[in-house]
């Protein structure tokens, strides 16, 4: 069941009906909410490789890996809202998600239904909203305000907000199933209306114990009070905690600080508070609250945003979208159909291999026979998303192949390598977001969901690779 | 009767941007032969021509339009396409055709490649890998070769500096030749400071692109008695194919296909490889060169760049490479590079290389890759 104009004011008993009656019901909401567009507008750096369909599509396969871990929570719908040209199809095929078990909301839909939606199901909501419709000033920045409420009636795990406008330009690196919500006080008075408050763990509120169980930890400054304005792209400053499975509390966590990267690994015990007038060295530093904490900063060193967070000129923006605009596409080029190239989709969208029946064997790109023992029969075999560099170049300004000269023309250059997946397990690849310096042989990579190119008025999407998992 | 398959002419036009058609540069290549190829072609049976397609504007039936243009017509010719091997497999099927019982066979090439607009330029070139998974990657063959270059580097501690040392010799060499599309000594320092086509390729460990075209007359022995008292033999020919993409290899850091090729030309010539004078190899870029002196069996893997460094493989050294120029000096329009190597062999084993001449050479080596190393010939010719 297809429902397509779904008022805002409709009630929400009525939706909640609908959902639990009709689990498969496909919903279709054309109307728009200022107050959402306004409560999930995140700064992102947006690739020059990226549209809002692998901004997607990257978000998704991420909040799948994770909810994989945890067996008992299954996907049963997801929201996006999306700017006209994100291709649903396109979508669902990298995902892998079946449309006929998932319950799939299209549009801009009021925060009240996307609660409501969210009580009923676990739910996993992608906002990813069009930067022309933004009346901010341009950012380079398309949204993927990923939004992730899953299992939200317990309230036990996971609410990422990004970038509601005091958040600030927060970019959320991981989505990850969370078991505490933390919001910031200021962030929790407007979600009022909505959001029980006693439901909320503040951030100043946990403690060690409380932290060990976090999966993931993702907060914007103002949750730790950094200096500086935070409304400035290159200012941009956030915490990542990454998890080690140890019930100790022993985490990694990635600063970013604007442009000035570094690895920050931190062990011991971790207890934040909310102090406005704490700045990032000050907080790292005043031992005596943290005990326990080492430190060690690598400067530089995961640099992932060394190419990307910054302001994009409205000029390059509106070549960026010339680019993607695929009926603005040079015509020649090395032609592969689109109906071959997506027969092969499982492959190119999402590292399917083949396994060999016969002698076990690895068979990637798949092949008709199996390569070592000529035999037919072979089964999927999803390969694992992260590598090593086995060789690269890079391709200079002026030297792309035609069908890719439009797009090298945004970043001049761009990297190409040979991916070691499994030993002896190879593909070659593009390897984006890195400047080529900050590559070398043997440095592990994880696939993404990019852009290839545009050609013959289509968009031709695929794996690539980087450094840093970011998505 | 004998088997022995003999060259009896060799010509090509001069390599570079010409201006001319493809008719105009087969003609200047048939023309350059010693002999009088009138008389040749009447009793020419066969005709295999190399061609990438020209950029694709004569992409069907070049072979007979080419053959008629040397003004004969009514006899088997056709167009031969193995990507820049072409034509080292053209001469493959001119010998074998002599081998199964013709008199005269040709084996030829041409490629206009500068008429090109450049963007057609940069679509046509680099159709020869993998195109589903290689160009969709936004590879050139520059970056192909790249990525060989750099797994190399890190199995073997190769440097820029070897590589650069390639394209330096060569350059030296082609101001010797004539037919060469660059007479410009290059300093090693010039050649390591080139802006980079695909780290860590410069533009002067790249081939240039050209128009050429190049050409060669095969006989057998009965024949070739009647033309000449010193016919150069056909006395090993060798060819092999391996995987087109390069993740599809187990080893990027040597060219499986020369290896073949070359085991079976070695093999069928009886010789050692001490016995091989000189080599004309496949340099498109200068990794690709440093990739033949190892896979040929020259040297160990790992060997060949000290080897660059010493010299060895200079006009002075013990065993000459690219004495023409090779494809980074001389020129490689793709369909006529293969044959237009024969034409460097055949005229320094007939004494007729002019300035480059080396001196008491009996056997020489002729090695065409296409693609990556997904087709490659290895020829060796030597003089009774
Ligand atoms: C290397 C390459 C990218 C350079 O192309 P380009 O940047 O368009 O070069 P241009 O034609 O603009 O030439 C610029 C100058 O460099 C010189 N030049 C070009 N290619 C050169 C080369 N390979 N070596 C030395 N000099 C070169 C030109 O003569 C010209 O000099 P000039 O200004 O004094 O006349 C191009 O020649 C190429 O693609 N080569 C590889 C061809 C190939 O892939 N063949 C198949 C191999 S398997
Ligand atoms: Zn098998």
């Amino acid at each position: 069941m297809y429902c397509s104009h779904l008022k805002e004011g409709i009630k929400l008993g009525l939706i909640t009906h609908i959902f639990s009656n009709l689990p498969r019901l496909k919903l279709k909401y054309t109307g728009g909410s200022t107050q959402l567009e306004r409560f999930y507008h995140a700064s992102y750096k947006f690739g020059v490789d990226e549209t809002p369909t692998t901004l997607g599509v990257n978000c998704m396969i991420n909040f799948l890996d994770s909810i994989n871990e945890h067996k008992s929570l299954e996907l049963k719908s997801i929201f996006i809202s999306y700017p006209e040209d994100f291709e649903l199809d396109t979508f669902l095929e990298a995902t892998g998600i079946d449309s006929d078990k998932v319950l799939i909301v299209n549009g801009r839909v009021n925060l009240e239904i996307l609660w409501e939606i969210g009580k009923t199901l676990d739910t996993c909501f992608i906002n990813i909203t069009d930067p022309k419709s933004s009346n901010n000033e341009i950012r380079g920045v398309l949204t993927p305000s990923a939004i992730l409420f899953a299992n939200i009636s317990s309230f036990n795990p996971l609410l990422v907000l990004d970038n509601f406008n005091r958040f600030n330009n927060l970019r959320i690196p991981t989505l990850s199933r969370i078991n505490s919500l933390s919001v910031e006080k200021r962030v929790l008075e407007s979600l009022t209306p909505i959001v029980d408050k006693e439901k909320l763990i503040l951030t100043n509120t946990l403690n060690g114990k409380k932290l060990s169980k976090l999966k993931n930890f993702i907060c914007s400054n103002q949750w730790f009070g950094f200096s500086g304005d935070a409304t400035l792209l290159l200012n941009l400053q956030m915490l990542v905690f990454g998890h080690d499975s140890s019930s100790d509390i022993e985490k990694s966590f990635i600063l970013f600080n604007g442009n000035e990267l570094g690895s920050v690994t931190v062990s011991g015990k971790i207890i934040v508070k909310n102090n406005s007038s704490l700045s990032v060295e000050k907080f790292f530093k005043t031992e005596e609250k943290y005990t326990n904490l080492e430190l060690k900063v690598e400067e530089k060193k995961q640099c992932y945003l060394s190419k990307g967070v910054q302001n994009i000129s409205i000029e390059k923006f509106l070549k960026l979208q010339n680019t993607h605009n695929p009926s603005e596409s040079i015509a020649q080029g090395a032609f592969i159909s689109n109906a071959q190239y997506l027969k092969e989709k499982n492959s190119r969208y999402r590292l399917v291999s083949n396994r060999c029946t016969e002698c076990e064997e690895i068979i990637f790109p798949p092949r008709l026979y199996c390569r070592y023992c000529y035999s037919l029969t072979k089964k999927d075999l999803p390969l694992p998303k992260t590598g090593k560099i086995y060789s690269l170049t890079t391709i200079m300004k002026g030297a792309a192949p035609s069908e890719f000269v439009a797009y090298q023309e945004l970043d001049s250059i761009y990297s190409v390598g040979i991916i070691e997946l499994l030993p002896n397990v190879r593909i070659i690849s593009q390897i984006t977001d890195w400047e080529s310096n900050e590559l070398d042989i043997n440095d592990e990579v994880h696939m993404v969901f990019r852009l290839i190119y545009c050609q013959d008025g289509l968009r031709r999407y695929g794996f690539k690779f980087t450094k840093l998992k970011i998505f | 009767m004998s088997k022995r398959v003999a060259v009896i002419a060799a010509g090509q036009s001069k390599f570079g941007t010409l201006g001319k058609s493809m008719k105009e540069l087969f003609i200047d290549a048939l023309k350059d032969c010693e002999l009088n190829t009138k008389e040749l072609l009447t009793k020419t049976e066969e005709v295999y021509i190399g061609n990438l397609g020209v950029g694709g504007s004569q992409l069907g039936n070049p072979a007979a339009l080419l053959i008629e243009h040397g003004l004969r017509t009514g006899i088997s010719a056709q167009r031969v396409e193995n990507a820049c091997a072409s034509s080292g497999f053209a001469f493959r099927d001119a010998y074998r055709a002599i081998r199964s019982g013709a008199k005269v066979s040709i084996a030829g090439g041409v490629e206009v490649m500068n008429d090109l607009s450049p963007l057609h330029q940069k679509y046509w070139l680099g159709v020869s890998g993998d195109t589903e998974w290689e160009r969709l990657a936004g590879a050139t063959f520059a970056g192909i070769y790249a990525l060989m270059a750099k797994r190399h580097m890190y199995e073997y501690g190769t440097t820029k500096e070897m590589l650069a040392s390639i394209a330096v010799k060569n350059h030296r060499n082609a101001i010797n030749n004539p037919k060469a599309q660059f007479h410009k000594e290059i300093s090693l320092e010039m050649a390591l400071n080139s802006p980079l086509v695909a780290d860590p390729l410069g533009l002067f460990d790249c081939c240039p692109t050209s128009d050429g075209a190049s050409v060669v007359f095969l006989a057998s022995e009965e024949v070739a008695r009647k033309y000449t008292d010193e016919p150069i033999w056909v006395t090993g020919s060798g060819a092999a194919t391996d995987f087109l993409a390069l993740h599809d290899r187990p080893l990027i850091s040597e060219i499986k296909a020369t290896q073949l090729a070359m085991k079976q030309a070695i093999n069928q010539a009886e010789i050692k490889h001490s016995e091989i004078d000189f080599a004309e190899v496949h340099d498109c870029f200068t990794i690709a060169e440093l990739l033949a002196m190892e896979d040929l069996g020259f040297y160990d893997k790992g060997e060949a760049g000290d080897a660059i460094l010493r010299n060895d493989t200079g006009i002075d050294g013990t065993l000459p490479i690219n004495v023409s120029g090779g494809l980074k000096a001389k020129g490689h329009p793709l369909g006529a590079t293969g044959t237009g190597q024969i034409v460097e062999i055949f005229n320094q084993l007939t004494e007729n290389a002019g300035k480059r001449q080396l001196k008491n050479v009996q056997t020489g080596l002729a090695h065409n890759v296409g693609g990556s190393g997904a087709t490659c010939t290895v020829h060796i010719l030597r003089r009774e």
